[in-house]
């Protein structure tokens, strides 16, 4: 049977078919940019936490991309497994003493698997194999490199000092007020005649003597009336200030005390803070990747210096 | 007929797009990894021209390793090479023998000459170092006529200048003479600073064996300003202590003081504790000579301070 067609039905074909070929051919090119062709090898490691790890996340070898992570899943004793696929032409490079450590460009950057090498003379680990992992540095880590739990235990101890130091203040049988007690003790009972001081003041012709010998001493006398002025008027000036020093100290613990308050809400919402800005990152870090990726810019990036060779230079 | 013959054609085509995807007959390098590899080399070689030699080769290792991930022989053999002459820097004769003698047997497949001049240089430099004068002088020799041989001339006024210290260090001023005259145009007509630096104050330092001080000022003068120039932190230290060595000779005591006390604390910011030793000794002759007054307590700091294992403030 002869099958014949219309010019129309000839360019619709033609049309058709070209669109299949453009989509094929896009496909191919996008592919290839993807590295969907390219032969990879999978590998895996076991952490103690996922830190935030992601499937799709890149894994790269001396800070170029070679794979990324395929699967991350828990385990039965608590772990977390990572497995990844690197390309097949730098699986050579991974060996028994090689390590994969999860990163990020800052604290709270974008997460990946960074592939430490190992010695040349080392064996190579087969496809599917475990590489050992290394653990990622903590928020706690940092926190600790940098003496901040020392200082808060200094701030504790202080917070302590205080403390103490108040109690000894508050204490009526020590500190200031057994001291002005024993000074009320003593004056009461030479006012009332006890004691060698109460005797001499109560007998008269002692009295008189003592007085007559005494006028000699009269200016020295007003000295020390003086002298027992001042300590008395400082004695009531402590006396009276002491609960406004302790109502401030009151006050300043209570500060203390809202302020730790605040910083324990702060501390809750750091992850969340933490979370916005590694997202923000996430999409800078993007947005630069393709720009420097544009053609248009691309060309347009200072040129690197070209690498040269050295010669030793003698002196001497 | 004709509709098969489209057929056909078409199917080729998506065979052909699917080959190219499939990578093609050769894998092309990883553009990242080659960028990369540049940026480390580059890196390495800007410490190493500031002298920061522990910096270069922390770089330079790297960049040895991105070179052997994209099986890049030239750069590898450039790292080798550059490892070698930073081990040299920092004194550490063994290594830069190993990293020399493996850039040699990689240069056997790479094949370039000028590679080969700046290995031989380097090995005559190690030489030297070592106190193996024949072996030293047959190696510049050996690396002079590589240069030669090389169409850029790399490194032939790097290998004249040196072969002229090692006349001059042997007395034979009259040979180093004519080696670095032919050093100098090299480097006059190259626009060398730094070459024709080091060939003036060799030049000066033969004049001063030859008694003619007032020449052997005016050349390393020449040589102190093109360091300046050239911002050769390492070159003006040098500079400047062989114009206070030659003021010694000439008994002008408080300029050869002046140009001793720069040298030395040049020569700390460099941590070079070597040379801070050798120009102590100087300031303390100076000083004994009766004509430089002041204490010796800032240079015996500096002593002091250059003897730990320090890094040059320049390095940092």
């Amino acid at each position: 049977m002869q099958v014949s067609f219309s010019t129309m039905e000839k360019v619709v074909g033609s049309f058709i078919l070209l669109i299949f070929f453009l989509f094929v051919g896009s496909a191919i090119l996008v592919g290839q940019g993807q590295k969907w062709f390219k032969r990879h090898v999978s590998y895996f490691s076991i952490y103690k936490e996922g830190y935030n790890l992601a499937p799709g996340a890149k894994v790269r070898l001396l800070r170029t991309d070679i794979g990324e992570v395929t699967e991350i899943e828990l385990t039965e004793n608590n772990r977390v497994r990572v497995t990844f696929r690197v390309l097949e032409d730098y699986a050579s490079r991974i060996r028994l003493d090689s390590k994969a450590a999860i990163e990020s460009p800052t604290i709270i950057g974008d997460e990946y698997v960074n592939i430490l090498l190992g010695s040349k003379n080392a064996a190579l680990i087969p496809p599917g194999g475990e590489i050992p992992s290394k653990e990622q540095k903590k928020l706690s880590d940092y926190l600790e490199e940098l003496d901040l739990e020392h200082k808060l235990l200094l701030v504790d101890e202080i917070l302590d000092h205080i403390e103490i130091i108040t109690d000894r203040l508050d204490d009526p049988d020590g500190g200031l007020f057994g001291t002005l007690n024993e000074v009320k003790r003593i004056t009461g009972g030479v006012a009332d005649g006890k004691g060698s001081l109460g005797r001499i003041i109560r007998k008269d012709e002692l009295y008189n003597q003592i007085m007559a010998e005494l006028k000699a001493v009269d200016g020295i006398l007003a000295k020390i009336r003086k002298a027992a002025d001042h300590t008395a008027g400082a004695t009531g000036t402590v006396e009276a200030e002491m609960p406004v020093v302790l109502g401030r100290i009151q006050d300043i613990l209570g500060q203390l005390q809202k302020i730790s308050r605040q910083l324990e809400k702060a501390m809750q919402d750091v992850p969340e803070i933490s979370q916005e800005a590694r997202q923000g990152m996430r999409d800078v870090n993007e947005i630069l990747d393709s720009v420097k990726k544009n053609f248009l810019i691309r060309g347009n990036l200072p040129p690197q210096p070209a690498p040269e060779s050295h010669g030793v230079q003698v002196r001497g | 007929m004709k509709t098969a013959a489209r057929l056909l054609l078409g199917g080729l085509a998506v065979l052909w797009l699917f080959g190219l995807a499939c990578g093609g007959p050769k894998p092309k390098p990883d553009p990242v990894l080659i960028a990369e590899s540049k940026r480390l080399a580059s890196q390495g070689s800007y410490w190493y021209d500031r002298g920061c030699y522990d910096r270069a080769e922390r770089y330079f290792f790297q960049a040895m390793e991105t070179s052997r991930l994209l099986d890049d022989l030239p750069g590898m053999l450039r790292a080798r090479n550059n490892l070698g002459a930073a081990a040299l820097g920092l004194g550490r004769y063994d290594e830069a023998a190993e990293h020399l003698n493996k850039a040699l047997e990689l240069n056997r497949d790479v094949d370039s000459r000028s590679e080969a001049s700046l290995i031989y240089g380097n090995l005559a430099g190690l030489a030297f170092k070592v106190g193996r004068a024949g072996e030293a002088e047959s190696l510049w020799r050996r690396a002079i006529g590589e240069a030669e041989r090389d169409k850029a001339r790399t490194g032939l006024g790097l290998h004249l200048t040196n072969l002229g210290v090692f006349y001059r260090k042997t007395g034979r001023l009259a040979e180093a003479r004519t080696v670095l005259d032919r050093a100098l145009a090299l480097a006059v007509q190259n626009k060398d600073v730094r070459g024709q630096a080091a060939v003036h104050v060799e030049l000066g330092l033969i004049a001063s064996e030859e008694r003619d001080l007032t020449r052997a000022q005016q050349h390393v003068s020449v040589a102190l300003d093109l360091d300046k120039q050239a911002e050769n932190p390492a070159g003006i230290a040098y500079d400047l202590e062989q114009l206070g060595l030659i003021y010694q000779r000439k008994k002008q005591w408080s300029d050869a003081a002046r140009e001793l006390d720069r040298a030395i604390r040049l020569y700390g910011a460099l941590a070079d504790g070597q040379a801070v030793a050798r120009v102590y000794g100087l300031i303390k002759a100076n000083r004994a000579a009766g004509s430089s007054p002041g204490s010796l307590g800032p240079y015996e700091r500096l002593l002091k301070a250059s003897e730990g294992n320090t890094t040059s403030i320049l390095c940092q």
